[in-house]
């Protein structure tokens, strides 16, 4: 499989969930999509190099969240993060302004624990799975998880969002 | 983790977000046009380095090019070799009216809006090659070619678009990794949801190679949304207006706003 093909197979299996991951995880449109482009690219350019000892999906995770941190690195740097950049704020239908306080919901987690959030809620993996595509230890997946869970529901609790 | 399922139920609706289908269609795009030859000779080492030496020698004079070009753009009496993101397929979808036809043309240094079709053009003056490659550039009967010509397009058959100069500002998208290229501003995405990402200094010149030698250090620069910044972003300067690719002023906000250009 060529490079081109490699980067275009998997942007067509896992682009949507990658997709998720990297928007809730740095929760700017923008940014989310920029991110993504530059997953992809390096997965056109590193793809020769890959030596698949492990799964395309986890080489794939860990471009991404190579990706997010530089992403997160840079915007530290410069300081400047104007605002969220939701793009449903035009939406006004009830179902759009749930799906705008869960994702507001987020922001009370710090980047790891947003991490593991989406891994392990929302895309409903399981603890080795998300070991997996995280790259962590199985007792940080836990921990960090139980940090971002408490956090989430105190949110909830405090009325940050629906009940 | 079963205390989880309550949340997961939760958040549910977020599990259905997708890549947005212009996104797809530009990360499509974006893999087909950074994908690399297919080769069948492994290179060797040596060849490997004289090769990536060749490579950053071309970048040197690509950039230099590029600089040359910024500062002659008004002057140039040379066509300019610009590409943009339409496409000779594009064109062949035109069913008689100027969508399907490039709304802008360079000749001669300056930049051109298509206003529409005409039957009647002058003489020749010479080929421009942006955006769509070679087409002919032809006098208005009775215009100054300074402030309007006629461009030949291929679709519909022998049929010429007229066009007007555009004097309302410059943008300048340049990428030295590959052909520059063009993106759309509009007053809401570049103002509103544009997001500061940083202020210009040398440090920033220096560290990713922004081609901005007169850009004044403290110019805020913005992203432009689904835009990577690494090659354009918009940046407020003193003035009075946004222009957009076509060079059109489109809202006064107290600053002037231009694509400046990025190097990969």
């Amino acid at each position: 499989m060529s490079p081109s093909e490699a980067a275009h197979f998997l942007f067509e299996q896992h682009g949507d969930e990658i997709y998720r991951y990297i928007r809730f995880t740095v929760r700017d449109k923008s940014e989310t999509e920029d991110i993504l482009q530059e997953t992809f690219l390096r997965v056109l350019q590193s793809w020769n190099r890959f030596n698949h000892k492990s799964s395309a999906k986890t080489w794939l995770w860990s471009i991404a969240n190579n990706c997010i941190r530089e992403s997160s690195r840079k915007k530290k740097r410069s300081r400047q993060n104007v605002s969220y950049d939701g793009d449903i704020q035009d939406e006004k239908t009830e179902d759009r302004m749930f799906t705008f306080a869960l994702e507001e919901s987020l922001q009370c987690l710090s980047l790891s624990q947003r991490q593991v959030f989406v891994e392990r809620v929302i895309h409903e993996k399981n603890s080795s799975e998300t070991v997996e595509t995280l790259g962590w230890s199985e007792s940080k997946v836990r921990t960090t998880l139980h940090r971002a869970v408490k956090k989430i529901r105190a949110w909830f609790n405090e009325g940050g969002g629906l009940q | 983790m079963s205390n989880l399922d309550d949340l997961r139920n939760k958040y549910k609706t977020l599990s259905d977000v997708k890549v947005p289908e212009d996104v797809k269609d530009r990360i499509h795009t974006t893999i087909n046009r950074q994908a690399p030859a297919p080769s069948t000779m492994k290179p060797k080492k040596w060849t490997q380095f004289l090769l990536n030496g060749t490579a950053a020698i071309a970048m040197i004079a690509v950039v230099v090019g590029v600089g040359l070009q910024i500062h002659s753009k008004h002057s140039s009496s040379t066509p300019q070799q610009r590409w943009g993101p339409y496409t000779n397929a594009q064109k062949t979808n035109s069913s008689g009216t100027t969508s399907g036809v490039p709304v802008e043309f360079i000749w001669n240094g300056r930049s051109y809006n298509t206003k529409g079709y005409i039957q009647t053009v002058g003489s020749q003056l010479g080929i421009t090659t942006y955006p769509d490659g070679p087409e002919k550039v032809f006098a208005m009967p009775g215009k100054d070619p300074n402030k309007e010509i006629a461009v030949e397009v291929d679709l519909p058959a022998g049929k010429y678009v007229s066009t007007v100069w555009n004097n309302q500002g410059w943008i300048e998208v340049y990428n030295t990794a590959e052909k520059p290229r063009y993106y759309t501003l509009t007053s809401e995405n570049a103002f509103l949801k544009g997001q500061l990402f940083g202020v210009y200094s040398q440090y920033s010149q220096g560290s990713s190679g922004f081609v901005a030698p007169s850009l004044p250090n403290g110019t805020k620069m913005f992203k432009i949304p689904g835009v990577d910044w690494k090659n354009a972003f918009a940046v407020q300067t003193k003035g009075g207006f946004i222009t957009d690719r076509n060079r059109r002023r489109i809202i006064d906000n107290g600053g002037t706003w231009f694509l400046w250009s990025g190097l990969s």
